[in-house]
């Protein structure tokens, strides 16, 4: 494919994305759910690295990504301020339409790639898996299967140790069961007998603390949204060690230190401070010392 | 300025043809220094009379030298080779390898796929332009500093308490005070130029009293301390909730000063009350009699000044304990005046930089990434697209997990050294063994550089021209003195360079990174960080080389600089403002800015914090009955990359130790010079005991700059990967272990040269 067929195809797809962040910047400020302040935000994040996949493959082949959407960006935002008052619901159900029409995009937008695209064919399969979560999501609310979104999936799933949730001193807190269990496994061998004797209060805190982590939404995006979303499960592979570190021993001289000019004079300071500077400068001394 | 003082070191034999003026790249003082070169080679270094050192330096300082000049100084890229040796390499080469495999990653798996590792050790102009290209131009999440490991946790306390980063205090202050607390701060070893003025000032005008808070008997406690409160590891929130209960119940406070500038003082009180002298004792070892003379020290005394370093940031509890120091502060109204500051403390030479420009991953001049108007603001002065900006910054540990579970497809590491300074070490060689690493570094040798795949070679100190802003927010100019060696670039071309090749533009289709120089750049700087907290816009390059450094904010209203903050107490909490909505100190997690307009905004007013004590995660127990501790050596500087290269210091401390109690000797059969091994549950160190008193029993003590890649070193090979909730910052100062002695002393061992 040209490099301008490709901006093409490309471009308005950004530029869908960028009117839609803009929808959700309205959206969340008077967003009274802390819960679906977080869901906003994973669905902005998702839709800024789509902008960008896209954007750096557009630039790849020497062109300049769409940087702007104020058009569309107006129309979106105007249903936002109308919906937003309604309530939560009325703003995810007109988010789920705009992200219905994102997704078929990609759909669309893939079926024209040729096999041998294959950069492109991997960004766009990327940006349609992220707005494919996005739009199980979103029709899980709107279908009113949960009435609170956990703060890692933005679902409320079940699991065997039950929900976290922390309010008043606390900024509101949320953690379903489903993520409550997967947290708990996501622990590093050398902590697990240590985290599992914290009372419950503190291995909770600690469960929360991770499960906002970076690391933790991602792995939770990819091992469980996608399978909820129909998609096949696409956590990469680990690293393989596949370098052999060349031993870099920091070059400590053995040799005899050099002849040096080493001039101190502080004679206006205190006797502390002269005491301090002797002993500081006699290496000896404080090798022996401290 | 004071009476000048003479500290000089200089190569005997070769003439100084000129000297440059700069400031001293290693601490967060900031000491004035002029390199002395002959030809294209540094030759000597000596104090220069500026308002931070007054002429005095440290031996690291008069010693960094020696790095310039090393054989070890990286000339020339180098590439990893289909049979995986490193060769050498073209720029050209170098640096399209790395752009075509960040653009195959942005495209298959977007900005999740790379991230950016930094340092505390850049000048401001390449922080500020690094911070650009990945949050403007990249739309990355993923770039933290190391930073992170240092002084995270200052800019979190002060966000909890005050509203936003920036150490209310200054270096002055130590002079005007009658009494100053040292927590975790081994000033003597760590910023030797402070202790110095610190020492000074004991037989000053004022006569501080020095309360040293340690759990080890530190060159700070003998050589000046008037009173040790020897805690046990990991008790840091227990002794400051006692020293604050009493405080309140001696009335020692200053009870117009709450009211009218704090808010949550009865949550406050309620819990310190829990922290009789009784229970202070218990859980944390310090006799009630010392804990009262502490307490009426820094209550009856007029002005205190408080310092807080890693025996804080790195332990159990980091980010509560720094809070409550600034509580403390708060109740007694000590606070933006003179001889009156809570200090948490900066530990690298420009670490202040990292977090003020956002190449620690928040965004520039303190904006906070969750309020949509300061995106808009600064997508305004980017001219870039706000809906790119505003993403939750993603930290080093975070990065690194990402790294190891594949996220993370290319990783860039600027100027540090994680394979020996991050924690849980195995785990990191996994990463770093896996990942597409591009290293770029003055010296080709470090640790983390033997697994590059990419190699940059970098300018270093006295090669280059910029800024360093210390840890009393005084920006200074540091002026090249020669050129680098070989090939090597300055990180700002290196950065620029990156920017260009992968053509990232603004809205007007403008090279995003549209300048040259270091001065402009800076130039571009003041211009963000206009009318925000840290105001640089009233600095230029001619002024701050005028002045030896000014602090900021500088603007019209004050072109001279600021000395203290919050001289009027009316503090940045405003929603509009603030550069956070108030985390949680047990989780991290943040109030939107909904709840915080609602319940949470002082409008103006500090906020009072204070939590319970909690046990450290991996606390001793049958199996690990010991708590390791981990510090620093005055002679080194991290993880030796600059300090080895010196002779001189690499005699004074050549390699590592375990400092352990005479009693708990005794028990093991260990004598002084044995080869002991600690183990914890997930690795070991071995060296050379030293059996004293340096530690309390049940306590090891192990310096953390060693960390060769084939010998056990490391305390990092110990720490458990584990952080603080709120400030992320990893703890690398306590894990559970056992000592097992293996042997006699070992003749080529450091002990061997006493």
């Amino acid at each position: 494919m040209k490099s301008n067929e490709l901006i093409s195809l490309f471009n308005p797809l950004i530029y869908r994305e960028l009117a839609s962040i803009g929808a959700i910047d309205t959206a969340m400020p008077s967003e009274d759910g802390p819960g679906y302040v977080l869901l906003h935000r994973a669905a902005k994040q998702g839709k800024q690295a789509n902008v960008e996949q896209m954007s750096a493959l557009i630039r790849s082949v020497g062109g300049q990504p769409v940087q702007s959407a104020k058009a569309l960006q107006t129309m979106l935002k105007m249903q936002t301020t109308v919906t937003k008052w309604i309530g939560t619901i009325p703003t995810l159900l007109t988010m789920r339409l705009s992200q219905l029409e994102v997704t078929a995009a990609y759909e669309r937008t893939f079926s024209k790639l040729a096999e041998e695209e294959m950069l492109a064919r991997k960004c766009v399969e990327k940006c349609w898996h992220r707005a494919t979560r996005q739009l199980m999501i979103l029709t899980s609310h709107v279908e009113g299967r949960y009435t609170r979104a956990c703060m890692r999936c933005h679902l409320d799933r079940e699991g065997h140790l039950g929900a976290i949730e922390r309010t008043d001193p606390h900024p509101y807190q949320f953690i379903c069961a489903g993520c409550h269990d997967e947290v708990m496994r996501d622990f590093p061998p050398d902590l697990v007998d240590q985290v599992n004797a914290l009372d419950d209060y503190d291995r909770q805190s600690l469960v929360i603390e991770k499960a906002l982590s970076r690391p933790s939404v991602l792995t939770c995006e990819h091992e469980v949204l996608s399978k909820l979303a129909d998609l096949p499960p696409d956590m990469p592979p680990p690293p393989i060690a596949r370098k052999v570190a060349s031993y870099a021993r920091l070059d400590v001289t053995q040799d005899p230190p050099p002849e040096v000019d080493l001039q101190i004079h502080a004679d206006a300071g205190s006797l502390d401070e002269r005491l301090y500077i002797e002993l500081l400068f006699d290496l000896r001394s404080v090798r022996r010392n401290w | 300025m004071r009476d000048e003082k003479v500290f000089s070191l200089a190569i005997p034999g070769i003439g100084v043809e000129k000297w440059t003026p700069s400031v001293c790249g290693l601490c967060s003082i900031g000491c004035g220094v002029e390199i002395g070169s002959s030809a294209n080679d540094v030759v000597a270094v000596r104090g220069r009379n500026t308002p931070v050192g007054f002429g005095r330096l440290g031996p690291k300082g008069l010693n960094q030298f020696f790095a310039n000049g090393h054989p070890t100084r990286a000339r020339h890229p180098m590439i990893r080779d289909a049979a995986g040796e490193m060769v050498r390499c073209t720029w050209d080469e170098a640096m399209t390898a790395i752009v075509s495999k960040i653009s195959e990653t942005l495209i298959t798996d977007g900005p999740d796929g790379i991230a950016f590792y930094n340092s505390g050790q850049l000048l401001l102009e390449e922080y500020y332009t690094l911070g650009k290209i990945v949050r403007g131009g990249l739309g990355c999440a993923n770039i933290d500093a190391n930073t992170r490991l240092c002084t995270a946790t200052t800019a979190a306390s002060l966000m909890e308490n005050f509203g936003a980063d920036g150490p209310p205090g200054a270096f002055e202050d130590i002079e005007k005070t009658e009494c100053i607390v040292l927590l975790g701060h081994n000033a003597a070893e760590q910023s030797t130029v402070l202790w110095m003025r610190i020492l000074a000032a004991k037989r000053g005008k004022h006569q501080p009293k020095i309360i040293v808070i340690d759990p080890r008997r530190t060159f700070t406690v003998d050589t000046g301390a008037d009173l040790h409160l020897q805690l046990r590891p990991g008790t840091n929130v227990a002794l400051m909730n006692g020293i604050c209960h009493l405080l309140i119940k001696n009335d020692w406070i200053d009870h117009r000063f709450i009211r009218r500038h704090t808010t949550k003082f009865d949550q406050f009180r309620e819990i310190v009350d829990r922290y009789t002298p009784g229970v202070v004792e218990r859980i944390t070892g310090v006799k009630r009699r010392d804990l009262q003379k502490a307490a009426e020290w820094i209550g009856t005394s007029k002005s205190t000044v408080t310092t807080c370093l890693q025996g804080v940031y790195q332990s159990n509890q980091a980010t509560a304990t720094a809070c409550i120091v600034n509580s403390m502060h708060l109740i007694m109204g000590k606070v933006g005046k003179p001889g009156c500051a809570p200090f948490q403390f900066a530990g690298q030479p420009s670490s202040m930089n990292t977090r003020e420009t956002g190449a620690d991953g928040t965004y520039p001049a303190y904006r906070n990434w969750e309020d949509i108007n300061h995106m808009r603001d600064l997508a305004k002065r980017w001219n870039v697209a706000p809906e790119l900006l505003g993403k939750k910054p993603v930290s080093a540990p975070e990065i690194f997990e990402l790294v190891e579970k594949g996220f993370v497809k290319v990783l860039w590491n600027v100027c540090t050294n994680p394979a020996v300074s991050l924690h849980d070490r195995a785990s990191r060689f996994r990463a770093l063994g896996g990942t597409f690493l591009v290293v770029q570094d003055a010296f080709f040798n470090t640790e983390t550089a033997s697994f590059a795949d990419v190699f940059l070679p970098a300018a270093m100190w006295g090669e280059k021209t910029g800024c360093m802003t210390n840890a009393e927010r005084r920006c200074q100019l540091l002026t090249k003195a020669v050129d680098p060696p070989g090939e090597a670039r300055s990180d700002l071309d290196i950065f620029i360079d990156l920017s260009q090749r992968l053509n990232l533009r603004d809205l007007r289709g403008k090279p995003l990174v549209n300048y040259s120089t270091a001065e402009e750049a800076f130039d571009e700087w003041r211009k963000v960080s206009k009318g925000t907290i840290p105001d640089y816009s009233g600095m230029t390059y001619e002024k701050l080389a005028d002045r030896g450094g000014i602090q900021w904010p500088c603007n019209d209203a004050n072109p001279d600089g600021t000395v203290r903050l919050y001289r009027k107490p009316h503090f940045p909490t405003e929603w509009e403002i603030s550069e956070s909505f108030e985390k949680d100190l047990e989780t991290g997690h943040e109030h939107t800015l909904r709840e915080y307009k609602k319940k949470r905004d002082p409008r103006g007013k500090a906020v009072l914090i204070a939590t319970d004590h909690r046990e450290p995660i991996d606390a001793p127990d049958r199996d690990f009955p010991f708590t390791a501790i981990s510090g620093r050596q005055v002679y080194h500087w991290h993880t030796r990359t600059k300090t080895a290269k010196s002779p001189l210091l690499a005699e004074g401390a050549p390699g590592v130790f375990v400092a352990i109690n005479e009693t708990d000797a005794k028990k093991l059969k260990v004598k002084d010079g044995d080869i002991v091994r600690v183990v914890s549950r997930r690795g070991a160190v071995e060296g050379p005991a030293r059996v004293g008193d340096l530690v309390p029993e049940r306590v090891v003590f192990i310096p953390f700059h060693y960390g060769e890649l084939d010998q056990d070193t490391s305390p990092n090979n110990l720490m458990p990967k584990l952080h603080d909730p709120v400030s992320k910052q990893p703890i690398q100062k306590s894990a559970a272990v056992r000592v097992e002695r293996i042997g006699n002393a070992d003749a080529r061992t450091w002990w061997s040269a006493r």
